[in-house]
């Protein structure tokens, strides 16, 4: 089956009317859907579940039509949300159509008026259509089934690079494939039975045969209440690890970020520390200023008063050796040095006086030198200043210098954390934390749910066991060991052929899988895939550590080998059960995660996805649909499209490109 | 020795100056008083108070006290600088004139110097305001530069100063 159109009607974000044809050309095999990461790829992809199955792997599932149009309806006006997917399958033209309308009620509530999935065939050379059964898509392409033939971008990481999700998906790929899910259904009812039969034995002691039957139930019912919890918390460690897994490769791919937000912050507090050393300086310089530069501004008129004083003669009028004490014994004794007689000669004694005035401690002369000791002092302290102060102003120049360097850096940071787009990054941090607390805490209930089946079938045991023991021979008893050994028997022949099968179907996977790697990685390498489907790489000489981009490269080959395998088991069934040989096509809807490839690998890869299987459909970012990958799948290429958002009313679109 | 008996109190425009430059630049109303006395003494530059506004900026006479003996030091020099000229003996009366709590007469050479101190708020309040924020430290540098090419403060280095000293 291939499939041909899809049409979708308010689809989630595609709004109104949208139409894709994809190609059915047997050489041009490929259909390439570019968009941006947020743009509708996914939603693409899950339309097609939600036509042919009803499910819808996105968040918020029952929006199926967006809150913007469910407002704009009227009370008592209709909108419907429809996706109709033509397809092509043993040379018949199949239309499955899927759609719910909706009605705003006289209470102004939005409820769904109708809801239907019609399937219509029609003959290709007749031309004639018919209505059919629900059943037949289930027959062409079974819901269990097209898991394999629709990946989205998560399930190829997941299937390398998280153990346990990929794990399960290559284990449910084998037992579906094989159809062995009916079959262990069939051995868990056969148990059942088995476990009923044994409570028919009889015993002498028949109140502890009915006590020890009566324990037997209860711990079987035990063992299948914890077997559920272990699944529950199972189920819940893949939820958990694949939203760990998320916020990890959020914090992976923002790593460059967290980078440049931590330099944000050494930078503002380097920032920080400048300015407040520059305030700090410019408060010294000022106080300096304000109380050093009256002297240095006075210094100027020193030379000028050291003139004038000299051209006063004050300090000049001085007797050298002389002092004011010796002045006043010649006053006291009445008679000059001369030998003049100073009673009666008023003028002498006032010239006397006068010269005293001149002298220590009156003197003009030691005034005047105390003043030149401080002009003195000023003129060196001046010098000191002006040297301190263009100490001071290099050192706040230094610190405006470093201002300017750390602008330029913060500027630069900022320039590049808008480039990748700033957002706040603690969030993921908490929020990997807490994930990481609660896997530990569900590993650690997994574990005790085992060591409980443990306990509890250890107790099975003995209590079997006890029950043989005391169990008498006879008829009843004979004829209930006859049905239970029929049961056992039954039990283990349909374990052997299963396990059997299930090798066979592993072993092909492996070899398959082994095969395309080696093609896409240019080199012999072999898949070795363990009981419990772990897996190791092995090349010529010794299991080797898959590089991220390797890894990758072995999810596209497990995509490839599935689906080979899936192509020849729905062939094979089709030829058992219909009794035909079918040339019919297949499908497969990829996301493939081209930038996580190497760029040596890029180009092999690429160009094996054509050959995987008849038809292609596949999605990619923009970012990633370089120039080597269309290179690779040139001429493969049947029909382009982009998905384009309208910024304005929010609407997508698809748009047909041209085919280089 | 020069006692101060009471504080300087300097009204309207001039004060207005006097706070601005003291917000501005962090200065001590004192230290604005003595760099005013002396670039009003160097610029020949004289003013009395007015009384355009309000506003007054007080010096603690604590304050003064504390600093008398750099402000007689420039009592002095501008007193015998502007008087020495005229009658030097009465030039190094009013220049070393003391008064104190008990003869608390009001000095010439204070009186000189307020009057400068007057005049030369206007010089000091022309340097220093109207300078952008990022400004102030540059023209500070360019204004100590200018006076140290006037003046031959650059004859003299530290080394030699500290050679002269013995040290």
């Amino acid at each position: 089956m291939i499939f041909r159109k899809m049409k979708l009607h308010n689809f989630r974000q595609f709004k109104g009317d949208t139409e894709i044809s994809f190609s059915t050309d047997k050489s041009k095999n490929v259909t390439v859907i570019i968009g941006n990461n947020g743009a509708g790829k996914t939603t693409l992809l899950q339309a097609f579940n939600w036509c042919l199955y009803g499910q819808v792997k996105l968040e918020h599932p029952e929006e199926l039509i967006t809150k913007e149009i469910i407002s704009k309806i009227g009370i008592g006006e209709k909108e419907r949300v429809e996706v109709s997917l033509e397809f092509e399958h043993l040379n018949k033209i199949y239309t499955c159509r899927s759609f719910i309308d909706y009605i705003r009620n006289s209470n102004g509530n939005i409820q769904k008026l109708d809801e239907d999935r019609i399937f219509t065939i029609s003959d290709s050379e007749t031309g004639e259509t018919r209505k059919t059964t629900q059943n037949a898509i289930r027959e062409i392409f079974p819901s269990d089934l097209s898991t394999y033939f629709l990946f989205d971008g998560e399930r190829m990481q997941d299937l390398v690079d998280n153990q346990r999700i990929g794990k399960k998906d290559l284990s449910n790929a084998v037992k579906n494939l094989l159809g062995l899910d009916v079959l262990e259904n069939a051995k868990y009812h056969l148990s059942k039975a088995k476990k009923e039969f044994e409570t028919e034995f009889v015993s002498d002691s028949s109140s502890r045969l009915s006590q020890i039957n009566e324990e037997l139930k209860l711990i079987d019912e035990r063992i299948e209440e914890e077997s559920l919890n272990k699944e529950k918390y199972e189920n819940e460690l893949i939820e958990l690890e694949k939203k760990q897994s998320k916020v990890n490769e959020i914090l992976k791919s923002n790593a460059g970020l967290k980078e440049l937000q931590n330099k944000r912050i050494e930078y503002a507090k380097m920032m920080e520390r400048i300015e407040s050393d520059i305030e700090r300086k410019k408060t010294d310089i000022f106080k300096t200023f304000g109380t050093a530069s009256v002297s240095y501004f006075l210094g100027s008129t020193f030379d000028i008063l050291r003139e004038k004083i000299k051209k006063s003669d004050l300090s000049d009028k001085a007797i050298e050796g002389i002092n004011a004490n010796a002045i006043n014994h010649i006053l006291k004794s009445g008679e000059c040095i001369c030998g003049c007689n100073l009673n009666n000669n008023p003028t002498a004694i006032a010239k006397l006086e006068k010269l005293r005035s001149y002298l220590p401690p009156e003197s003009y002369s030691i005034l005047l030198k105390g003043l030149e000791v401080n002009m003195n002092h000023a003129i060196d302290n001046n010098s000191k200043y002006y040297e301190n102060f263009n100490r001071m102003y290099d050192e706040y120049n230094n610190l405006i210098n470093q201002k300017d360097i750390y602008t330029n850096k913060i500027n630069d940071n900022e320039k590049l954390i808008a480039d990748v787009g700033d957002r706040d990054l603690s969030k993921y941090n908490d929020e990997y934390i807490q994930l990481r607390n609660l896997i530990a805490s569900k590993n650690q209930a997994i574990g005790s749910c085992k060591n409980q089946i443990d306990v509890l079938k250890q107790t099975q045991r003995n209590r079997e066991d006890e029950r043989s023991r005391i169990t008498v021979s006879s008829n009843i008893n004979d004829a209930v060991q006859f049905k239970v050994d029929i049961c056992e028997k039954l039990i283990n022949e349909m374990t052997t052929r299963l396990n059997k099968k299930e090798k066979e179907v592993k072993n092909d996977l492996q070899d398959k899988t082994s095969e395309l790697l080696s093609k896409m990685l240019n080199s012999d390498k072999t898949i070795f895939i363990e009981d419990d489907y772990n897996f190791n790489v092995a090349d010529e000489y010794k299991t080797t550590t898959l590089s991220e981009g390797e890894k990758i490269v072995t999810s596209f080959a497990f995509v490839g080998s599935i689906i080979s395998i899936a192509k020849e088991f729905i062939s094979k069934e089709k030829n058992d059960s219909l009794g035909i040989s079918d040339d019919d096509r297949f499908t497969l809807v990829m996301d493939a995660p081209f930038a996580k490839l190497d760029l040596s690998h890029r180009q092999n890869v690429t160009s094996l996805i054509p050959t995987l299987t008849d038809q292609i459909i596949l999605f990619s970012a923009d970012s990633q649909w370089d120039g080597v990958v269309e290179d690779a799948l040139k001429g493969r290429i049947g029909l382009m499209y982009n998905i384009d958002k309208n910024g304005t009313t929010s609407s997508i679109s698809l748009v047909e490109r041209e085919v280089q | 020795m020069l006692t101060f008996q009471t504080d300087i109190v300097i009204k309207g425009k001039k004060a207005e100056k006097y706070q601005e430059l003291s917000n501005k630049y962090g200065f001590l109303l004192v230290d604005i008083y003595m760099m005013s006395g002396v670039l009003g003494f160097i610029n020949n530059q004289k003013d009395v108070a007015d009384n355009d506004s309000n506003i007054t900026a007080n010096i603690p006479r604590n304050v003064l006290q504390s600093r008398s003996d750099k402000i007689d030091f420039l009592y002095q020099i501008v007193t015998l600088t502007e008087e020495i000229d005229v009658d030097a003996e009465n030039a190094m009366k009013l220049a070393f004139e003391e008064n104190s709590i008990a003869n608390p007469k009001k000095l010439y050479k204070r009186e000189l110097f307020d009057d400068y101190a007057m005049g030369g708020i206007d010089i000091l309040y022309d340097m220093l305001s109207d300078v952008e924020f990022d400004k102030q430290v540059d023209n500070i540098k360019d204004i100590l530069d200018k006076f140290f090419e006037k003046s031959n403060l650059g004859q003299k280095t530290v080394n030699d100063i500290l050679e002269e000293e013995g040290l």
